[in-house]
């Protein structure tokens, strides 16, 4: 048996191997919400609030503060949704929150502070995108980590595997 | 096989295993709420109109309850609706606990969610009223400043003003017991509350063998 011929086989399941598990580890990272209590199923619900209590937060003319509105509703995890954006789900709560960003920036906050707000409500888990620091860095790092790791061990085992061909007429060789 | 080649195998797939382990062990349904330990967020909220009134002396329908002025006092907030079936379950031991601690040092609220007083009015109706108020709060406003995910939720408030404990879920008359006596049995000094505590429960908050999963503990 030629152990050299066997070897891109080998490195080709050992980088499958480490990029699923990163794939995993990675996505293990990202809690799913399911709350434990009832949430809104907005397609169930029967109860349809009173929209004349809601207008206060309704949108505006103002391009520019819309705009803002709806960049700070994406960064926002709806939170009786799955895996969706305030801005992407259908849900009251998520439109109720959409009004809470509209009023609060028309208040003066800016929409680092607005962030804020809600992260000191709900913790980091409103955040779609984890804050780059800390613990989160490493789903930042890990993949392009791992990437790294793969090409550094192919071109390390490509160069032995060169320097050291299968002898002809050994192992499984088909010449 | 080569020993550094497989030192190099436990070395990627060691600590890969045991963040896996971690990660896929905890609960995704659990989000631990900043909110223990922090200072309860304020709410003004006008109380919500029913056909019976209510056992406990409090503010009638309309009058506006204000969470700043009740400082003192251990406050027990549960966010429900109508539309919620867990949340019925909650209607008799919080409604039979606000009035047995009448007169003591707690005030029991319930925070309509997403819902039609009308409904919620037909539904405390229907259970044969409620001893305590019920607020409104018609544009979720208090209810995404509590973070809320969904109903039922419950929080205790201490006597500082501080949010001792959320629970997430349904609570049963042992629970809210249990939360209502310790914080009463606490001093308050009448000092404000300390902020500095991060997301975390302050000690001696949980109750022995209280499965305080929920916190994210």
């Amino acid at each position: 048996m030629n152990v050299a011929r066997q070897l891109p086989m080998a490195l080709v399941v050992g980088l499958a191997l480490v990029f699923t598990l990163s794939l995993v580890f990675t996505l293990s990272l990202m809690p799913t919400p399911v709350p434990a209590q009832e949430v809104e199923l907005p397609t169930t619900r029967t109860v349809v609030p009173d929209p004349e209590q809601f207008d206060a937060a309704a949108p505006t003319d103002d391009a520019e503060l819309e705009a803002e509105v709806r960049k700070l509703a994406g960064q926002l995890r709806c939170p009786t949704c799955q895996a969706l954006s305030i801005a992407d789900s259908p849900s009251e709560l998520a439109r109720e929150m959409e009004g809470v960003i509209r009023l609060r920036l028309q208040e003066g906050m800016t929409p680092e502070e607005v962030r804020e707000s809600f992260v000191e409500a709900y913790g980091e888990w409103i955040l779609l995108s984890p804050r780059p620091s800390g613990f989160n860095l490493l789903i930042y790092i890990l993949p392009f980590a791992v990437l790294l790791l793969g090409g550094v061990i192919v071109v390390v085992g490509a160069r032995k595997w060169l320097r050291n061909p299968a002898e002809p007429g050994e192992g499984m060789s088909r010449a | 096989m080569n020993p550094s080649r497989m030192l190099l195998g436990f070395v990627i797939t060691v600590p890969l295993i045991a963040l896996l382990a971690a990660g896929l062990g905890r609960d995704p349904r659990v989000i631990p709420s900043p909110l223990p330990g922090r200072e309860a967020p304020s709410f003004q909220l006008p109380v919500m109109q029913t056909s019976a009134p209510f056992s406990v002396q409090e503010p009638g329908p309309g009058e506006i309850v204000d969470l700043a002025e009740l400082r003192g006092q251990v406050v027990v907030v549960n966010f429900w609706a109508a539309w919620c079936v867990s949340c019925r379950s909650e209607h008799v031991p919080l409604s039979n606990l606000a009035s047995q601690y009448e007169g003591e040092d707690v005030r029991f609220f319930r925070i309509l969610y997403n819902d039609q007083p009308e409904n919620a009015a037909a539904l405390i109706d229907r259970m044969g009223g409620q001893s305590f108020p019920t607020l409104l709060d018609t544009r979720s406003g208090t209810a995404i400043r509590y973070g809320l995910t969904g109903v039922p939720e419950t929080f205790f408030i201490a006597k500082d003003g501080t949010v001792a404990h959320k629970q997430v879920g349904p609570v049963s008359h042992d629970l809210i017991a249990q939360w209502v006596d310790q914080l009463l049995a606490e001093e308050w000094t009448g000092e404000a509350p300390s902020d500095a505590v991060d997301g975390a429960v302050p000690a001696g908050t949980l109750l022995p063998g209280e499965d305080t999963g929920l916190e994210g503990a």
